[in-house]
């Protein structure tokens, strides 16, 4: 994994309308760690974020490369599994609070409640997101190391208002006595040690369970579809699904000694 | 310090308990714990104290009269008065399950019931957040000072209190400051409840207890402001005789009420097992 974790860290903190936020994997490892019930929500949104991707390239190779007439039905399908695991992400996402260390003592909500999940990508250890299509549009266009791109922000917060990078143990739950806002960061780290000294991997589950990723996908795409190299769609996008929740799992803290 | 917000599901069907828990972190719990049966409830009210219930009320499929979510209900009363805002949820198998919904509603003070053959989302999760609401500011039975005092008689107390501490101020002052050191982590239970707290060479008055709302052990220490160590990272002798050797507490709050300044910390390791029921 490219980047250290365990050093909580947000850069460029500053929510815009139209932004970028890029989350370690190993931050929601933290998250689902202390918080085991949360993980099957988690790990629901990555497979289907991950089934989409996967079934979006699908759908353009076979309009790149064929005219046959599965390309149209396979873009639809693609355009609801999209839409399905947005709404997905935001769902988990709007329970989720992030430090904001260089406004100390302070949180806010990882997507805010007007926000949505417009693209996404998985990329050198960071589940990278956006909010719109403008911010969508940087965000493929973007090239070179995320590490980079880190340090450039860590040595020049101002560097692009628009991004934000988290890393380390700064992900929490929502909780409604505390909410988010300034001196509200300490109660939320230390309901999460708490809840971290109960941790035990065992307690989350080894490998993927499938099961929901492939009920939600064949509701669009059939057992029969093939991509355009002849294999299975289905397996296609659930094994990219498993691959999503795979990364998570293997983010997870060690047991403590 | 504030105690996190929680939620008890208990259900004994797995989709339902995604479901609920889902509609409880929508709402703004942030701990759900789930349970399956009536075992594992009463287990998990002796370690946590939680802000809304969500109870099925058909938990035992081999019992007749599907009450075994009305238990739940009726240990969280009788542990937490009526604190904890609860949510009934029934199956509709008939008027029998009605009835002991209705009973229970008059009997126990169910805050919200619903049927999962009518489950809308955005009601349950709405009514939740309404009902924590209500929940942070519902009042326990017991007072922080009763609870300190564990089954100690109250006079008794006081008196231990006021000659140990010599607050200015009398007994008030005693009230105010465990008011404001203990508000977030009440209920808490006694480690020796008929002598809850002792008073050693160093003029310090301590006790050890289990917090239900901060869900870990905690040591409570009461003395004249002059008696504590000028460093705050210094844990007095007193304290340290209570607990396992090596352990590090950890200071969580420092309150101060005219003479008379309370400390409290969380000992992380100790399990709930080592307090009596």
């Amino acid at each position: 994994m490219a980047t250290a974790i365990g050093c909580p860290e947000v850069c460029a903190v500053t929510a815009q309308a139209s932004r970028r936020f890029y989350v370690h994997v190993g931050s929601l490892g933290f998250l689902v760690a202390a918080q085991p019930s949360f993980f099957g929500e988690v790990a629901h949104a990555l497979a289907l974020s991950g089934a989409s991707r996967a079934l979006d390239q699908i759908a353009q190779d076979w309009a790149m490369f064929s005219s046959s007439e599965a390309e149209p039905a396979l873009r639809k399908a693609a355009d609801l599994v999209h839409d399905r695991a947005a709404e997905a992400l935001r769902d988990a996402f709007q329970c989720i609070v992030q430090l904001i260390p260089s406004r100390f003592g302070e949180t806010e909500l990882l997507l805010g409640t007007t926000e949505e999940i417009n693209a996404w990508c998985y990329e050198d250890g960071y589940l990278t997101y956006a909010t719109d299509e403008n911010a969508a549009a940087i965000m493929y266009a973007e090239t070179g190391s995320l590490r980079r791109l880190r340090s450039q922000i860590r040595r020049s917060p101002d560097f692009d208002p628009s991004l934000q990078m988290i890393s380390g143990h700064s992900l929490f739950l929502f909780d409604q006595k505390m909410e988010t806002g300034r001196e509200t960061a300490a109660t939320y780290k230390k309901n999460s040690a708490r809840l971290l000294r109960g941790y035990r991997r065992a307690n989350l589950p080894a490998e993927p369970d499938e099961s929901g990723l492939i009920e939600a996908i064949e509701a669009y795409v059939s057992t029969s579809e093939q991509t355009f190299e002849g294999d299975s769609v289905l397996k296609t996008c659930v094994s990219r699904g498993n691959l999503m929740v795979s990364t998570l799992l293997h983010s997870l803290p060690a047991d403590r000694p | 310090m504030r105690a996190p917000t929680r939620a008890l599901i208990v259900e004994d069907v797995q989709s339902w308990v995604g479901i609920l828990s889902r509609a409880a972190r929508r709402a703004g719990v942030s701990e759900v714990i789930t349970c399956e049966d009536l075992e594992a409830a009463r287990n998990a009210l002796r370690g946590a104290r939680f802000d809304v219930a969500i109870l099925d009320i058909g938990l035992d499929p081999a019992d007749d009269l599907n009450a075994d979510g009305v238990k739940v209900l009726e240990a969280i009363r009788k542990i937490d008065g009526g604190g904890t805002r609860c949510v009934l949820v029934t199956g509709w198998k008939g008027g029998d399950r009605l009835a002991l919904q209705s009973e229970a509603q008059e009997k126990h003070g169910v805050d919200w019931a619903f049927m999962k053959e009518r489950y809308d989302a955005h009601a349950l999760i709405g009514k939740l957040t309404e009902l924590l609401g209500q929940a942070a500011a519902s009042r326990l039975d017991q007072t922080p000072m009763e609870n300190l005092g564990a089954e100690m008689e109250p006079f008794l107390f006081e008196d231990q209190l006021i000659r140990a501490l010599s607050p200015h101020g009398g007994v008030q002052t005693v009230y105010t400051l465990v008011s404001r050191l203990l508000g977030a982590a009440i209920p808490i239970v006694a480690m020796n409840p008929r002598h809850p707290m002792e008073t050693g060479a160093d003029d310090m008055t301590v006790g050890l207890y289990w917090s239900r709302a901060l869900c870990t052990a905690i040591a409570v220490g009461l003395a004249p402001a002059a008696a504590w160590p000028d460093d705050p990272s210094v844990v007095p002798e007193s304290v340290r005789r209570l607990m396992p050797e090596g352990m590090e507490p950890e200071l969580i709050d420092s309150t101060r009420e005219r003479n008379i300044q309370g400390r409290l910390w969380e000992l992380p390791g100790i399990d709930r097992n080592e307090f009596p029921m």
